[in-house]
């Protein structure tokens, strides 16, 4: 077992950067290679014109998913240090819809349009002012929200994964979402041939 | 006859196969065992943390699903005497990682004791931490001997006191005990009526580790 | 330098699914982009307002007196985004100033809308604790219950408000 490996021998904070620094280039560098940086790439996943997020992104989570349910398997990680989000469902649908509808309006998400930044697109220089204002007044707000956010109705489950949730093991839950993974993949190519306007470039 | 087959196609497939086996590994728990003092505090100074005898056999009889006694002591211990419906994990068994993960995997609701409370205690701040909802019998096995299989009765009591005496007798036979009846010290017979059952000598109870 | 193509994405996925595994098997954790700027923003108003940010509970947490929010893991990882991403701009030839928009509207009125459309995602993120890096990437790959349900949430609310708002892009 010698993952996670900061966890596991203990790094101090300033080893902990660099490495999250190092892997910080390699997200920021397969985000641009795909085309993140752009936003009408981006929002044309909504008119089905252009379905590079939903292959990407389910890509990433299917490959991340299943190395770590086999490294699991193999006993090469402890899963118990891995920090798995905790589930507030009521605060996490509400703020997911409000992402979605920003989403939608401003075509970006956070991630993507320091992409952008990177590479001068102006839209995502608004667009960074805008979340910093948007988070500005979400910090304003969030005193009188807290039984909403964190308190009586968040829907608070403590750290519950989708496998415990169903009472199955984790491979059960990485086997159903690689099919449905799949599935939606051979739609998606079936809906760009029709709709066919990718952005390419 | 040539097939073609294409990266995605090799991609697909090689995904599919990668999901087949995937159904048959197995998964390790990732319960965190994580520590917080201010929850733990906040349970003990409410109150939350125990429960009295008389709810214990209540939930029993009612048949509470959830319901998941743990018996604490040595083996040795358990088999003189134990509550109704109770499991013999004894401590050091029980903060042990395997049955931390193994045991506790369906929520349940887990009544803990010893013979009194100390070491109950010790066993609830583990499970709490690991995420159990944890209770500790008040008073351990020895307030359940003494509450319910050996209900007391004094020599004059009232018509509803004759009820619950008897009702209680019925409980600590449903517990398996054959509920001697004892006098209660030092109550007045005829004068006065007495008003609450006194302490009564213990039946079992085993030196206490607490 | 040339204007090179998008890689596919496929391809792009996989990298980027290699890239958030090894952010878990080194760091114990994995992507994520909102917390980065909720540092920034607590570190601007701790610079103009520390006696604010001290007395509301939620930005203390991020900012009180003696808590420096850069110290962060994320802020670290976002510096690291945008090193990548400059770099693999720089060698596919897409650096480039430009407004990307659809065509029935102006450069200034896509900016507008950039602000309108970020204020609310940053709002929703924080109520979500967490954006499409930390939540749909990162907790879906862990499988966490509340990540692909806030994932379900983001999708429904974008493609459900796409229609009304398809003037911006199409």
């Amino acid at each position: 077992m010698f993952a996670p490996i900061a966890v596991l021998n203990d790094w101090s904070n300033g080893i902990n950067y660099i490495f999250a620094f190092i892997i910080g280039i390699g997200f920021g560098w397969v985000l641009e290679s795909s085309g993140f940086g752009n936003s009408k790439k981006l929002a044309w996943q909504f008119y089905f014109r252009d379905l590079t997020v939903f292959k990407v992104m389910f890509t990433a989570i299917v490959t991340a998913m299943t190395g770590l349910i086999f490294i699991d398997a193999f006993g090469w990680i402890d899963m118990s240090s891995i920090l798995i989000n905790e589930t507030y469902l009521w605060s996490g649908a509400a703020g997911g819809l409000i992402m979605g509808i920003g989403f939608a309006i401003g075509g970006y998400c956070p991630g993507t349009s320091f992409t952008g930044f990177a590479t001068l697109k102006v839209d995502s220089y608004f667009y960074i002012f805008g979340a910093l204002l948007g988070m500005f007044v979400y910090g304003e707000v969030a005193p009188f929200i807290e039984p909403f956010y964190g308190g009586k109705y968040s829907g608070y489950m403590g750290t519950v994964t989708l496998q415990k949730f169903f009472g199955v093991s984790a491979g059960v839950v990485g086997f159903v979402v690689m099919i449905i993974a799949l599935a939606g993949f051979f739609g998606a190519e079936w809906i760009e041939k029709k709709n066919g306007n990718i952005v390419k470039s | 006859m040539k097939i073609k087959i294409t990266g995605k196609l090799l991609a697909a497939y090689t995904a599919m196969i990668l999901a087949v086996i995937m159904l048959f590994l197995p998964g390790s728990d990732t319960r965190k065992f994580s520590f917080k003092p201010e929850d733990l505090a906040a349970a003990i100074a409410s109150g939350d943390d125990a429960i009295t005898a008389s709810t214990l056999s209540e939930w029993i009889i009612q048949g509470k699903s959830d319901l998941m006694i743990i018996d604490i002591r040595s083996e040795e211990d358990f088999s003189k005497g134990a509550i109704k419906n109770a499991v013999n994990i004894p401590l050091q068994k029980l903060l042990k990682k395997e049955t931390l993960n193994s045991e506790f995997n369906v929520p349940k609701t887990v009544v803990l004791y010893s013979n009194g409370n100390s070491h109950a205690h010790q066993a609830w701040l583990v499970l709490k931490s690991a995420g159990v909802d944890a209770l500790v019998l008040q008073g351990g096995y020895n307030s359940w001997v003494e509450t319910i299989l050996n209900p007391s009765k004094t020599v004059a009591m009232e018509d509803d006191e004759v009820l619950k005496y008897n009702a209680a007798l019925s409980v600590a036979k449903f517990f398996g005990s054959a509920g001697e009846i004892k006098e209660s010290a030092g109550s007045d017979n005829k004068s006065t009526p007495a008003n609450k059952p006194a302490v009564q000598p213990k039946k079992k109870k085993l030196a206490g580790c607490g | 330098m040339e204007k090179k193509n998008y890689i596919s994405p496929y391809l792009g996925g996989v990298l980027l699914g290699l890239v958030l595994l090894l952010s878990f098997i080194i760091s114990g954790r994995g992507l994520g982009a909102s917390g980065a700027m909720m540092k920034f923003v607590v570190a601007i108003e701790k610079f103009l307002a520390q006696g604010h940010v001290d007395s509301n509970p939620y930005l203390a947490h991020y900012g009180a007196t003696g808590i420096n929010p850069f110290n962060d893991w994320l802020v670290f990882e976002i510096l690291g985004v945008i090193a990548g991403a400059f770099l693999s701009g720089l060698i596919g030839g897409r650096i480039k100033k430009e407004t990307n928009r659809g065509p029935q509207i102006s450069d200034k009125q896509r900016w507008i809308y950039a602000v309108i459309g970020g204020a609310l995602f940053g709002f929703g993120a924080r109520l979500a604790r967490g954006c499409t890096s930390g939540v749909a990437l990162s907790g879906g790959a862990t499988l966490a219950l509340g990540s692909w349900v806030t994932m379900l949430c983001i999708f429904a609310g974008a493609y459900g408000l796409a229609y009304f708002v398809r003037k911006l892009w199409i």
